[in-house]
């Protein structure tokens, strides 16, 4: 629609038009003609039209605090006047180069300009980029234009970014300590996988001898060839996960909350690794209920994992500890793992004035955690592992009330028979917190 | 922008003011002698008064008003001038004005007056930039573009108003070419016909077009913040 004020225009060159001829003046004349040349002119510039956006995006799958490149090319093709171009965002991720809304101005002929920008995703999830939406305005104030939207939406899967654990695979005491390597399941059913050929030994079952290789190979000690497999499962490892919204405070790329599911995304992968059986409990996410992940061994049993991190969202504490392993206590009674409890441990401090139900709770939890240990026979704690929220950098230096209150409770879950794990993100990565860790039990 | 229109307003009404022969009461040649001392400053009480009501009205959200008010304040001025060059003499028939004491030049008021309707267009458009520098402010656009755009935006009102005077100009050469037939022509209805016919002209392709203009795009949308998805559409060959 034409602006009012441009009709007003039109409007009052026709009265000075037709006062003119009435009282035969060339004055109002001449100044109908400048106001009927100035609205003509607006009238015939016409907005750019024949737009289009292309957009492309590189992958639509990375991890956490990855930039993506969204390429975009304009084409337009007549009219005078400037295309505004604009990607509408997700408030998690942020443009780190470049911009989203890019306002171009077309002169006639056609025009293609680049109007690519970077993003960075600072959050796990499944984020939808819609179309990319265009208006083009013709100049001169005339509110005459036209709008599109163009491209495909894409969803992009923002994965956590869990650290590599070749330093902890390094650390030759993990394997002598047995405290997160070893641990074989030697009893119990074995698999089908074939591991490696052997020499027989006395209580061997007669089918395990390989007689093809026993006979292509003729040893000196005139042993058969045993076929070896691998055992059912090796230990078993399980974490809980505090998604309460308490964790969710920091900077969007480096919380407590992204740090947990960093460090479960770690554990995971190590316990994964040595072949181990991994199942984990969020509890206090997003709408109400925890989110489980049943106990499973193998490489898609990470990817299991992954899917459910990516999917995490904090919620209020509606869940304690005590009733998530109610929860899982079938799992924990089958598998008696070794437990991970990754939280936020000054959150738990009992304040003057405070009800005491809580923290009993969270106690009662852990104790009943470390009694599965106790149980299987073996020395298997429960690892609490505190997320240390990163302060401000005007806080002062030295032991605030947080870290006081966050040793208090520590000392308090070590009498309950917890291990107690502090990790401070912002000064090292958690592989480095687990080295040093196994490294204490050396 | 608006002062210099005040000023122009005011001038005109100073210099229309020796060319008019009226009887006026007696009280009015009392006040009329007040008025001598503050001669000098009149153009400032004018000019102040203006700028005063117009920010009054545009601080009570009434910008559009504000503006169409200062409008016929500046050219209200002009009238009397341009009332002098009538050819066609309604206001003797009516027996409502006595007369002018000496000629004033048609080719002076209507410059005048054609510069106060560019003060006001330029006027008008500076407020539609300002407006549109703010919302692309409130929208975030880099002000690099932003820059451009008020730029070239300028530069095409000045390509307008360069243009409107331009045609402005060949009607008055048009109409002076007319009168230097000996008088034949000078004021005489054929003069007020061409340059008048001209004008109506424009008017109609004025119109034309902006009735095709609006039929043309049934679907458009405001430029900020209409409803984008009345003109939604996928670009063929845009999905890559």
């Amino acid at each position: 629609m034409y602006l009012p004020s441009q009709l007003s225009w039109i409007t009052v060159a026709l009265v000075l038009l037709v006062a003119g001829l009435v009282l035969g003046n060339v004055v109002l004349l001449a100044g109908a003609v400048f106001l009927l040349v100035s609205a003509l002119l607006t009238t015939i510039l016409p907005p750019p039209s024949g737009v289009a956006v292309s957009r492309s995006l590189a992958k639509v799958a990375c991890w956490v605090g990855d930039t993506l490149t969204v390429e975009r090319i304009l084409t337009a093709h007549r009219g005078i006047g400037p295309i505004y171009v604009h990607d509408r965002l997700p408030p998690e991720v942020r443009v780190v180069e470049g911009s989203n809304l890019r306002v171009v101005w077309k002169w006639p002929g056609s025009t293609t300009t680049d109007l690519s920008y970077r993003l960075q995703f600072s959050k796990r999830g499944m984020f939808s980029l819609e179309e990319t939406g265009w208006e083009s305005r013709a100049p001169l104030g005339v509110n005459r234009g036209d709008s599109g939207s163009c491209g495909p939406a894409f969803d992009v899967s923002v994965v956590p970014r869990i650290r590599s654990i070749t330093r902890l695979n390094a650390v030759r005491a993990v394997g002598r300590t047995g405290r997160y390597l070893g641990d074989l399941a030697r009893t119990g059913a074995s698999t089908d996988d074939f591991r490696e050929l052997r020499p027989y030994q006395p209580g061997d079952p007669l089918k395990q001898i390989n007689w093809k290789a026993s006979a292509r190979g003729i040893r000196t000690d005139n042993l058969p060839l045993v076929n070896e497999v691998e055992p059912e499962a090796k230990k078993g490892a399980w974490i809980f996960l505090d998604m309460a919204d308490y964790m969710d405070v920091g900077v969007p790329l480096s919380n407590p909350l992204e740090n947990t599911v960093e460090a479960s995304g770690t554990l995971a992968q190590y316990y994964l690794a040595q072949g181990s059986t991994l199942g984990a409990y969020a509890y206090n996410s997003h709408g109400g209920r925890g989110e489980l992940l049943t106990p499973e061994a193998g490489k898609r049993q990470f990817n299991r994992l992954i899917q459910m991190l990516a999917g995490l969202k904090p919620g209020p504490p509606g869940e304690d500890l005590l009733q998530a392993v109610e929860r899982c206590k079938s799992f924990l009674f089958r598998l008696q793992p070794h437990v991970f409890i990754i939280t936020r441990l000054d959150v738990h401090y009992l304040r003057p004035g405070e009800a005491s139900g809580s923290f009993d709770r969270f106690k009662a939890a852990v104790t009943r955690l470390a009694s599965l240990g106790t149980l299987s026979g073996r020395y298997s704690p429960v690892r609490v592992v505190h997320v240390d929220p990163q302060e401000p950098p005007e806080t002062p230096q030295g032991l605030g009330l947080g870290r006081w209150e966050t040793r208090f409770v520590a000392r308090e879950l070590r009498e309950a028979g917890a291990s107690v794990i502090e990790w401070e993100p912002a000064r090292e990565e958690f592989t480095s917190v687990l080295v040093r860790h196994v490294e204490i039990y050396r | 922008m608006l002062s210099g229109l005040l000023l122009l307003a005011v001038y005109v009404l100073w210099d229309m003011g020796f060319a008019l022969e009226v009887r006026v009461p007696s009280w009015m040649e009392r006040a009329d002698g007040l008025l001598l001392f503050s001669i000098p400053w009149q153009p400032v009480f004018a000019v102040s008064a203006g700028l005063a009501g117009y920010r009054a009205l545009q601080a009570i959200g009434r910008d559009r008003f504000a503006f169409w008010l200062m409008a016929l304040a500046t050219t209200v001025p002009h009238a009397l001038p341009a009332w002098s060059h009538n050819r066609i003499e309604w206001h003797v028939l009516l027996e409502f004005q006595r007369g002018l004491v000496d000629e004033r030049s048609v080719y002076g008021d209507m410059t005048l007056f054609v510069v106060c309707l560019v003060g006001l267009v330029a006027l008008h458009r500076i407020l539609g930039m300002k407006g549109l520098e703010r919302q692309m402010q409130q929208r975030g656009v880099d002000p690099q573009e932003k820059r451009r755009v008020m730029r070239y935006e300028g530069l095409l009102l000045i390509g307008l108003i360069a243009v409107g005077l331009l045609v402005a100009a060949l009607m008055a050469f048009l109409a002076a070419a007319l009168a230097s037939y000996d008088g034949l022509l000078d004021g005489s209805s054929p003069t007020i016909v061409t340059v008048g016919g001209g004008a109506a002209l424009l008017l109609a392709l004025t119109l034309l077009l902006w009735f095709r203009g609006l039929q043309g795009f049934p679907d458009a949308a405001g430029p900020m913040g209409g409803d984008r998805s009345a003109g939604s559409r996928r670009e063929p060959g845009a999905n890559q």
